[in-house]
């Protein structure tokens, strides 16, 4: 059932009218990097180039993950499913992890490169955006490291610039679990650190690397747990570390402690600004390459929205704030991370059994690891707002957040350097300010006299005239089964 | 070219698609409000019910200015343009008035009802949702009011509910233009105040009664303006006073002079998509006499969530007012928005920076002016880059470039309306709000080079030959949209020019 | 949604984007290169101005394109007039922005090894 490799994947993307092929000769120099933003930016299938202009057998292909159809389609689901099927499906799936399997033969191993035949440039690493600082060979793609002294395999998804022909350079923040191994454990010990960044594994295997599950927990076994079968893996070449057997590409090498840095950045980044300043960073060493046949490099061309980037969020960081909110016993109806604000905003929609749900919803999620870095900006709603609808939730804004009462500021919050709204001092510092907004009625205010009624269809008038009219519809000319609509929503809008 | 009256509009609507004719009857009770709030929230086409259970001969009709499709086939453009060229044919034709002309003889006096035959259960009026508080006649229309001491006619959209067979409840805030007739000049002079309630014209009438055009300044002249021809005027047959000739039913009746003459009025649900207001004594409309066509249409807006008719009069109008107001003040506006999926209660400015804190002058002018400024929550300030009338452009901004700190201003004990949900019933007492401004623009002390962040976006981040290259291609290798025209037809908007 | 493009924002008018460096190459018969400079203005980089200096450019017309973007650090004179030196340098700014005119430079010596630098501490890592 799952897609064994990303060539499965593609086949189904283009089976669904969400991917296009494309034989005509594209540049790599930023040519490449434009579709596919372009792409993201319309909504549109991604692109599958398979004429690369100076890398003849390579193909590139970009926003494999960018809307909610992909990612059902990813899981394994009926792509026109309400995203919120979609979701909650992921998140119940990602509770039960499958350990992953060794295998001797693999597909990423079908050329193998090493020592000083070793040269970044012979790979097909596209220019992302004008004016960035180099060309990254890593946009869509995980870098694996083993722990130090325990058996806990990290994944994480980040950047990979290409220095010169066998380095590459990166951020590698002390707060992510790499940063945690490297900084806590290889660097006191002076011991290099091992890692691979892996190329075009199936969807699952890739995206599971941006999630934020925290230290010591493994993202492979999620991986499988997602794809409801075990990963295969296959050792390394040069390093004791194993890897997606059936990846497009794997480099293999090593961050030693006893390097001096490397000026890196900037690049656009997922906020849809290339925000990050140009600074010292770590360089990644590379003791081998290993591909397949004709191989495929994905890439992510991050901006402004909808791309793969806003899509992860939306899938994966819901399910990690779902998780925490469950635990606490909040009385969370629905999540909704919303793309268009590209991981910088919840919307969360409660029952609501005690004042001030909202900001014990918020400081749950501002205190988390990865999950709330991110998130600037918690939208509390009642929960008869479909959160996954960006209008209900700008109605339920526009009418229902008192500037003062309903709005709590939390100050001295860490950020990261990446926030575009932040100063150069508190990049410096990592400080902002975040911000719950509380859309829903004030506890206190009696539902007789002071809460409004909404004019909506659905709650203005009684189900006998909802139906009639339901019934009808098309049969007056109006194209939409309202008749079906509201046989399947009619258990929704009652309050039983 | 101006449409004659609204049948002319509904056969142009016909003929775009946007109208529906259904001839099954459908019940006045609640019915006919719920099929007209659905067609609005499915954003589709209006529907007109020709057979209305216990009044034959009388039809019913609504939603027909609920999306920008319809506001352009109202002014007769094509319904394809953009949102901005929509907006701006409004901006411009509202420039420049054109005064009404008087006719003998007008279609909305085919029928003539005085005396005591006068019955206002007789007109198809809709029980709009269920729970109001009755009957109300007067949802999508106006209310013609003269001024006491001048030649001004004041226009205005105020509700009216039906409280018995010859008299109708409504509310007359002191802050707005019949208010100001009234409470200043009528009552003080103990001079009853005559008012015509006008139904069913085509569209353009009908919404500028709904715009802030201030005190003195009449609504009719505005209607001509956007008509691009003059509206026909008739004189009415038992008040002091001129009506749209073309409409399909007029009202008219008196105020009485006294703060006695009061009648429980409300709740009924309002624009902002709740039913808010209290339930209070209001005024008592006295019917004279009631007139109208062969065959009335009943123009009904069944209030609610957005979008509406009534989102988009504010969207339109109301726009255009801000606009104004920013214009004489020199303020380097690119665009302005209200999003009619916020009803009013936001809106987004675009501007070009020249001058610190800009944010805060274009909010406190809109917070200042008149019935503009009373149904806004927050201003939105944006760079000149941002696209304000696309709703995923502004979240976007919101959620990258606004500092909750900085970015923030708060305006305390500000103006309120009874109908602003968010506030409580204390502060709605007391008319009382808080407004916010949310300044996304870049910060003027940041450096270009070190501070303010390039965007990345496919028409910012790559280079023309780049741009132009793509946008040729894109059709070629199997994509559908024509990226070349929109490139060529955008690329002055993208250029530094 | 309807596509259009955005309007650019005024206030990096004139940080224009490049120009293709193989076309600049081939008509001027010159290499090209680019540096990233961490400062505001050019005014350090003035100073630099005939000396020789050791930092870290990109190709960008490299023989073999494969190679284009591929740093290396070189020791070199540069010049803020266009004709002084036989190649050709643009200087960008951080945020990845190009500075208007073209620089010149000689390259004395170009090496295999990057530029390594000291570590800084902070959260900007």
């Amino acid at each position: 059932m799952a897609f064994r490799d990303i060539r499965g994947y593609i086949a189904a993307l283009e089976r669904h009218g969400e991917a296009v092929r494309i034989k005509e000769p594209v540049d790599w120099d930023l040519e490449a990097s434009a579709m596919v933003r372009l792409a993201c930016q319309l909504g549109s299938p991604a692109p599958i180039l398979e004429n690369i202009q100076d890398y003849p057998g390579w193909s590139l292909a970009g926003g494999l993950f960018s809307n909610y159809r992909r990612a059902a389609i990813a899981i394994g689901l009926d792509p026109d499913l309400h995203p919120s099927e979609i979701l909650n499906l992921y998140h119940r799936r990602s509770k039960h992890p499958i350990k992953s399997i060794i295998v001797d033969q693999a597909p990423c191993q079908e050329n193998v490169i090493t020592g000083e035949d070793i040269n970044l440039f012979e790979l097909c690493a596209p220019y992302l955006h004008e004016g960035d600082g180099g060309r990254y060979l890593g946009s869509w793609q995980f870098v694996a490291t083993p722990d130090y002294d325990t058996d806990w395999l990290n994944w994480g998804m980040c950047h990979l610039m290409v220095h010169n022909e066998r380095t590459l350079g990166g951020l590698l923040l002390p707060q992510d679990d790499i940063g945690v191994m490297f900084y806590g454990k290889y660097l006191p010990h002076k011991k290099p650190m091992p890692w691979a960044a892996v190329i075009g594994a199936e969807p699952l295997t890739t995206v599971v690397s941006a999630a934020p599950y925290g230290r010591g927990k493994s993202e492979v076994d999620w991986a499988g747990g997602l794809r409801l079968e075990p990963v295969e893996l296959v050792r390394c070449v040069t390093q004791p570390l194993y890897v997606p057997a059936n990846a497009e590409i794997i480099l293999e090498g090593v961050v030693d402690p006893e390097d001096l840095r490397l000026y890196e950045g900037p690049v656009g980044e997922y906020t849809g600004y290339r925000t990050s300043p140009r600074m010292p960073r770590v360089a990644f060493r590379v003791t081998a390459i290993t591909f397949r046949d004709n191989p495929i490099n994905c890439v992510a061309c991050l901006g402004v929205p909808t791309d793969d980037a806003d899509m992860m969020a939306a899938v994966l960081t819901r399910s990690d704030m779902l998780t925490m909110l469950e635990i606490n016993g909040i009385p969370v109806v629905d999540l909704c991370i919303p793309p268009q604000m590209v991981s910088h905003a919840a919307i969360v929609s409660v029952r609501k059994p005690h004042s001030y749900v909202g900001n014990r919803v918020a400081t749950l999620l501002f205190g988390t690891k990865n999950t709330g870095m991110n998130l600037q900006q918690l939208f509390v709603c009642d929960e008869d707002i479909d959160v996954f609808d960006i209008k209900q939730v700008l109605h339920a804004f526009a009418t229902k957040c008192h500037p003062k009462r309903g709005i709590t500021y939390y100050d001295n919050q860490p950020a990261t350097p990446l926030l575009p709204h932040l100063s150069y001092e508190e990049r410096l510092l990592g400080r902002t300010t975040k911000v719950v907004f509380d859309c829903t009625w004030p506890l206190d205010w009696s539902p007789m006299r002071d809460i409004p009624v909404r004019g909506n269809f659905w709650d203005m008038y009684p189900e006998r005239t909802i139906e009639k009219i339901c019934d009808r519809w098309q049969g007056w000319g109006y194209p939409q089964d309202m008749r079906k609509v509201w046989e399947e929503g009619k258990a929704r809008a009652s309050w039983k | 070219m101006a449409y004659r009256d609204l049948r002319e509009f509904l056969d142009a609507l016909e003929k775009n698609g946007e109208l529906i004719r259904i001839q099954d009857e459908v019940d006045w009770d609640l019915e006919a409000g719920a099929i007209i709030r659905l067609a609005c929230q499915l954003n589709g086409p209006s529907p007109l019910m020709e057979q209305i259970k216990d009044y034959p001969g009388q039809r019913m009709m609504g939603g027909y200015f609920s999306s920008y499709r319809k506001a352009a086939i109202a002014i007769g453009i094509d319904p394809d343009s953009d949102v901005p060229t929509v907006l701006d044919a409004f901006h411009q034709r509202i420039k420049h008035p054109i005064k009404p002309i008087i006719v003998n003889r007008a279609p909305c006096q085919e029928n003539v009802i005085t005396g005591d035959d006068v019955n206002l259960f007789d007109i198809v009026s809709p029980m709009p949702h269920d729970g109001d508080a009755g009957r109300y006649i007067a949802t999508w229309q106006f209310i013609a009011t003269p001024d006491y001491d001048t030649d001004w006619i004041n226009w205005g959209m105020y509700r009216q509910m039906i409280q018995n067979e010859k008299v109708l409840g409504g509310l007359i805030i002191p802050a707005q233009d019949i208010g100001y007739q009234f409470y200043t000049k009528y009552l003080p002079n103990k001079k009853p105040m005559p008012w015509a309630t006008v139904i069913g014209t085509e569209p353009v009438t009908t919404i500028v009664s709904a715009a802030p055009y201030g005190i003195g300044r009449s609504e009719v002249d505005w209607a001509g303006g956007l008509r691009l021809e003059p509206v026909e005027l008739v004189r009415c047959v038992s008040q002091p006073l001129y009506v749209p000739a073309n409409a399909e039913y007029i009202i008219e009746g008196y105020i009485n002079p006294t703060l006695e003459d009061r009648a429980y009025e409300g709740p009924w649900g309002e624009y902002s998509g709740y039913r808010t207001s209290p339930r209070a004594p209001r005024t008592a409309f006295h019917v004279t006499a009631i007139t109208h066509r062969n065959n009335p249409i009943h123009t009904h807006s069944p209030l609610g969530v957005p979008v509406d008719d009534s989102h988009m009069a504010f969207t339109i109008l109301c726009r255009s007012d801000m606009l104004n107001v920013l214009e004489d003040n020199a303020i380097p506006v690119v665009g302005l928005h209200v999003p009619p999926e916020m009803v009013g209660h936001t809106v987004v400015v675009s501007i070009k920076k020249p001058s610190p804190n800009l944010a805060n002058l274009i909010a406190s002018l809109l917070f200042g002016t008149k019935n503009t400024g009373l149904a806004i929550r927050d201003v939105i300030v944006c760079d000149e880059d941002v696209d304000v009338y696309d709703l995923d452009q502004v979240l976007h901004v919101l959620a990258t470039k606004w500092h909750p700190r900085r970015g923030t201003t708060l305006y305390d004990n500000q103006v309120g309306m009874p109908l602003i949900p968010y506030l409580s019933m204390e502060e709605r007492i007391w008319g009382k709000t808080a407004r916010m401004v949310y300044d996304c623009t870049w910060p003027l002390d940041w450096s270009p080079t070190r501070d303010i962040p390039v965007r990345s976006s496919f028409w910012d981040i790559y280079p023309e030959r780049v741009i132009e290259g793509v946008c040729q291609k894109w059709q070629r290798v199997g994509y559908p949209e024509d990226m070349k025209k929109i490139w060529e037809a955008g690329k002055k908007l993208a250029s530094w020019e | 949604m309807h596509e259009r493009p955005n309007r650019r924002l005024a206030v990096h008018k004139g940080f224009g984007w490049g120009e293709d460096a193989y076309e600049i190459k081939q008509r001027e018969g010159r290499e090209v290169y680019d540096t990233i400079i961490l400062d505001d203005s050019l005014d350090k980089l003035l100073q630099e101005q005939e000396k020789e200096v050791t930092f870290s450019i990109r190709l960008l017309a490299p023989e073999n394109r494969r190679m284009k973007y591929c740093f290396r650090m070189v020791k070199a004179r540069i010049s803020k007039d266009a004709k002084r030196y036989p190649d050709i340098l643009l200087i960008r700014s951080q945020r990845g922005l190009l500075f208007p005119g073209n620089w010149s430079i000689e390259v004395l010596e170009m090496y295999k090894d990057l530029q390594w630098v000291a570590h800084t501490t902070g959260v900007l890592t």
